[in-house]
């Protein structure tokens, strides 16, 4: 079945096809959310709530926008509220200066063995909130530049700008991996 | 080269990777590389970063992902339906109860005239046909006790 065919099935009721849907789409709101927040238990909770959120909006999803890029907006919209929710609740309960950066791995001490993909997520999750943004849907997700735009609302010479400050962070901090490619 | 022209290769590089550049944007790009090995190793470089991001991300929930998301909806579904108004909720039983007491009506009408014998509104609906001079014809006790 189509994804339009889904959406209209589950428009009607019918839970086997939303489920589809959620199978079908699981990747892509995971690359998002956990490009964006890390592989921590808040991921899946803000995935559930994209797929919810989707599910409560079924009505007003009129197909202006494939499926794919619809799912990614409101994973996008999910994980920028959870960074922000964090960082309101380290303001109130610590005195500590925000470090949102103290529980991920440093890229500079990569283990000799195991996947990169944690030292990876932890160079990402590093960088400031609209810096990982363009990332995770450039890179990660493989939007093109103007669909990372039309995602996130801002110009394309604001992604392109903003993508080419990441690299660069980004250049600095993975330099002990990617000789080894 | 000079600082500003590294500078501008430097930005036409990154810009290339992507946005597709103007054609002398291009060649003026392509004549750079060709030219210096640093703007190579450039190249080289975020391209093996952009791969590695690329390739390092994770793309599923834990098991069952799917399951989990179906139980979190039903059961917002039940607590939306026991949370309804009142007024809501006497709508939404209405909708549902008014078609079986419309055919259990329809059913009762029906037997009601074939009991009857005639077609009549009181028949239909089961009252007792009393002429009014069966009324005034009766003892008034027993008009009273039939009342």
């Amino acid at each position: 079945m189509t994804d339009q065919e889904l959406v209209a099935a589950a428009r009607d009721g019918d839970d086997d096809a939303f489920k589809e849907l959620v199978v079908r789409y699981e990747p892509v709101v995971a690359a998002t959310i956990i490009g964006m927040l890390g592989d921590c238990p808040e991921a899946e909770d803000a995935g559930q709530e994209t797929f919810i959120s989707f599910y409560r909006g079924l009505k007003d999803f009129r197909g202006e926008s494939t499926v794919k890029t619809y799912l990614t907006r409101i994973a996008m919209n999910h994980a920028i509220n959870e960074i922000r929710r964090k960082k309101r609740k380290n303001k109130v309960f610590s005195s500590a200066p925000l470090d949102e950066s103290r529980d991920i791995p440093d890229p500079r001490s990569k283990r000799p063995e195991g996947p990169d993909i944690e030292l990876i997520q932890g160079a990402i999750a590093r960088l400031d909130e609209e810096f990982r943004s363009v990332i995770v849907l450039r890179l990660i997700d493989g939007y093109s530049t103007s669909e990372t735009a039309e995602i996130l609302g801002i110009p394309v010479g604001t992604v392109l700008s903003r993508l080419s400050r990441a690299q660069q962070k980004l250049r600095r901090m993975l330099k002990p991996l990617y000789g080894e490619i | 080269m000079d600082s500003r022209m590294d500078e501008r290769m430097h930005e036409l590089l990154i810009k290339s990777l992507d946005w597709e550049l103007a054609p002398a944007e291009q060649s003026e790009l392509e004549s750079a590389l060709a030219a210096s090995p640093e703007l190579r190793r450039e190249r080289d470089e975020l391209l093996s970063i952009r791969e590695l991001i690329g390739a390092g991300s994770a793309r599923r929930f834990g098991p069952l992902f799917a399951e989990r998301v179906m139980n979190t909806i039903r059961s917002a579904r039940r607590e939306q339906a026991v949370g309804m108004p009142f007024f809501e909720l006497l709508q939404y039983m209405f909708r549902r109860v008014a078609i079986v007491a419309a055919m259990v009506v329809a059913i009762l009408l029906v037997y009601n005239l074939n009991q009857g014998g005639s077609v009549s509104i009181a028949s239909a609906f089961g009252a007792k046909e009393t002429s009014i001079e069966e009324v005034l014809a009766a003892p008034v006790e027993e008009t009273l006790e039939e009342l």
